[in-house]
């Protein structure tokens, strides 16, 4: 059915003039009392460790980058993976984490295939406190199926990363869209993969990763 | 399908099925008191149902303005939007999309409105081979149903019954732990995801302002669908579109505290078009197929267009003391539970699934659970008035109300029929009850005691007690 037609008939029915603007909002987003909260930064990275651990997610908090570095290279010994992919060198990195990745012989995205590693290692954009969720967006180097396709998936963020709320990422994402470089994919991810289609018995790693680990790097910027 | 039986004659065959009410009742209860545990936790619940709803009316009353601005923004991005008036135009671009790629395998992740057209039995028909990739939904593909529960599609089925299909489709040396079906499910679908032509979703929420997609899944299983194949379809229902990214958060709390009782859904993926030209993967093509199929027939119509708010949580179905003995399958239609007996007359209009409105007991716990407080008991009021308008209702129905007007119209007639009624009960009444399955009250004698009418009535006992007192 044409466009037109279709949304014409939608009008109609709601006795609307067709191409109308709509009646003004008496509500957008979340109710005030959540919005309006304020909280520290400290009280939010707390939240978001408790509720991503509460997720059956990991976090390793991490004093400098040579710290997380280390403690990436530690999980990797342990988890002892025929195949780690990670993203391109150009993509948005929190932290630098190139000389682990040099040293575990890791697919780069963009330049080996991905789809059949064993670990993925990303950054990401944003943490959010209320919910433990990590936003990842992709695009260009940062690709998609990176931490899609691994059983784990080893994420790199900073603790400044870490806001409230879900609809203070929406806003941030909202500016992007407007300015047009709302990437094409972003992920909110929340715990590792689960299910619980098998008489209610909830087991993880059913199609995305079992594992995810986030390696919270400290920020030196606030005294 | 409801041609050939009645929700009775479905539910009667359920009820007999112990291990599916006990499933039922086990999976029912636990996804109800996550739901109340993590929505104390969570706190002014009655704030945030309120403001699901304001958001989804404004969305409705405004929905030719929202999804235009949607499809504008999809098609800026390259995506193509089809509208479809019904079932047949929906499957006729899938058609046309299958044979401009050639396609010869299609991976699904869950989507109710693709049940509502029969998506997979066309693309059968069509020589393509469906996946579906939920690991509810592949289960119940496996065994050749349909789903069961809107959020769980399994319920019904026990680990035994898994393992034997999981078997039958090539697992070997299976064992009936869960971690052992999951990993061959694991296993067996990522061949599925990377050699599929096409990949189909759903679409929990359309964000109207950014032309975004957003996907709710708990598995993993949407985004490996949306990405890993060249040509990725949306299916969606109209309505289903909210205006601002900042609206989605409302629905990112409502919808996984109301149909799992989790604080947060495990993935929340946005898909904003396909993808980008400095993107090196995800699907390169993207279409968008928006589907009317009845539902703009309860714009404007004052009873039934809040049916549109639904965001298909299945919270109702948890509580319903109907769904909770019956299951899914017996009420014959795509949508079970209190939202299928309300949706499933409107969407189809006509005869078909008229019954279903009956198949409530009217409690109206379902609004009481709803997140954007659709008024549920009311519409199956509705409809059921809307049933006997016009088809002049049963009989046999008809005659007994016509009988009982005209005796409760006058109380010498009503006394009347008391005093006929207690002969007539005399050979049956034992103990103050009658047991007896008789005529028309076999309905509720066959399980309970009807009580007996007692040997004077309210009237004559108080016509004696006045006497008394006068008297003292």
């Amino acid at each position: 059915m044409d466009k037109s037609a279709f949304l014409a008939h939608i009008a109609a029915r709601l006795g609307r003039e067709p191409g109308s603007a709509p009646a003004p909002r008496e509500a957008v987003g979340a109710p005030e009392f959540w919005a309006d909260r304020r909280t520290s930064q400290e009280e939010r990275i707390v939240a978001f460790c408790a509720k991503f651990e509460a997720l059956a997610g990991e976090v390793i908090r991490c004093e400098d980058e040579a710290a997380l570095c280390a403690a990436l290279d530690r999980t990797l010994e342990a988890l002892n993976p025929r195949t780690v992919g990670a993203w391109g060198k150009e993509a948005p990195w929190p932290a630098d984490v190139e000389d682990v990745i040099e040293r575990w012989g890791v697919r780069r995205f963009g330049e080996a295939p991905v789809v059949e590693i064993d670990v993925g290692i990303t950054g990401a954009s944003f943490g959010v406190a209320d919910t433990g969720t990590i936003v990842v967006e992709t695009g260009g180097a940062a690709g998609r199926t990176v931490h899609q396709v691994p059983l784990v998936h080893l994420v790199v963020m900073r603790e400044s990363q870490v806001v409230q709320s879900l609809g203070d990422v929406m806003a941030r994402l909202r500016d992007r869209a407007l300015g047009g470089h709302l990437p094409a994919y972003v992920h909110f991810i929340s715990g590792p993969s689960r299910s619980s289609d098998i008489e209610n018995d909830q087991t993880i790693g059913v199609h995305g990763p079992a594992r995810v680990i986030c390696f919270l790097l400290r920020d030196r910027t606030s005294p | 399908m409801s041609a050939h039986s009645s929700v009775r004659d479905r539910a009667k065959l359920a009820l007999r099925d112990d291990f599916l009410r006990g499933a039922v009742h086990f999976t029912t209860d636990r996804l109800r008191n996550r739901k109340q545990a993590v929505t104390e936790d969570f706190g002014n619940w009655e704030a945030w149902r309120d403001r699901g709803e304001a958001i989804r009316r404004h969305t409705i009353e405004n929905l030719d303005y929202y999804l235009g601005q949607f499809a504008d923004n999809l098609e800026r991005l390259g995506a193509h939007v089809h509208f479809c008036a019904d079932a047949r135009e929906a499957l006729a671009v899938v058609t046309d999309i299958v044979r401009a790629k050639s396609a010869r395998r299609v991976v699904k992740s869950k989507s109710m409105v693709t049940e509502e057209v029969h998506l997979n039995h066309h693309l059968e028909a069509l020589g393509v081979e469906v996946i579906e990739t939920d690991l509810g939904e592949y289960i119940v593909q496996l065994a050749g149903e349909t789903p069961s529960h809107i959020i769980i599609p399994a319920i019904h089925k026990t680990r035994e019954q898994i393992q034997a299909l999981f078997e039958a489709d090539g697992g070997q040396n299976l064992t009936t732990e869960t971690r052992d079906l999951v990993a061959f499910a694991r296993q067996r679908l990522r061949e599925m995801y990377l050699t599929a032509d096409i990949g189909i979703t759903g679409c929990n929420f359309g964000i109207a302002e950014t032309g975004s997609i957003a996907l709710f899944t708990n598995e993993g299983n949407a985004d490996l669908v949306a990405n890993l194949p060249k040509t990725h379809i949306v299916f969606m229902g109209m309505e289903r579109v909210l205006p601002t990214l900042e609206d989605l958060e409302v629905f990112a709390h409502l919808l996984p505290k109301s149909a799992t009782g989790q604080n947060t859904i495990t993935y929340l993926s946005m898909v904003t078009g396909p993808r980008r030209d400095r993107d090196a993967d995800g699907a390169e093509e993207m279409h968008v197929i928006i589907l009317d199929n009845g539902r703009s027939r309860q714009l404007g119509d004052p009873d039934f267009q809040a049916v549109l708010h639904c965001i298909r949580c299945g919270a109702c179905l948890n509580v319903c003391p109907v769904y909770r003995q019956i299951g899914g399958h017996a009420y014959g239609s795509v949508y079970p539970g209190p939202i299928g007996a309300v949706l499933s007359p409107l969407l189809e209009g006509g005869e078909a699934y008229q019954d279903l409105p009956y198949a409530s007991s009217l409690c109206g716990a379902c609004y009481e659970a709803c997140p954007v407080k659709i008024p549920l008991h009311d519409m199956l009021v509705k409809e059921r008035q809307r049933f006997v308008a016009n088809t002049g209702g049963k009989t046999g129905e008809k005659a007994a109300f016509t009988a009982y007007a005209v005796t409760f119209a006058d109380h010498r007639r009503y006394l009347g029929a008391i005093r006929v009624a207690r002969r007539l009960q005399g050979g049956f009444a034992r103990d103050g009850v009658i047991r007896a399955k008789i005529g028309p009250l076999a309905g509720w004698t066959e399980r309970r005691d009807f009580p007996a009418l007692g040997s004077q009535t309210f009237r004559e006992w108080w016509m004696t007690r006045k006497r008394g007192t006068r008297r003292g």
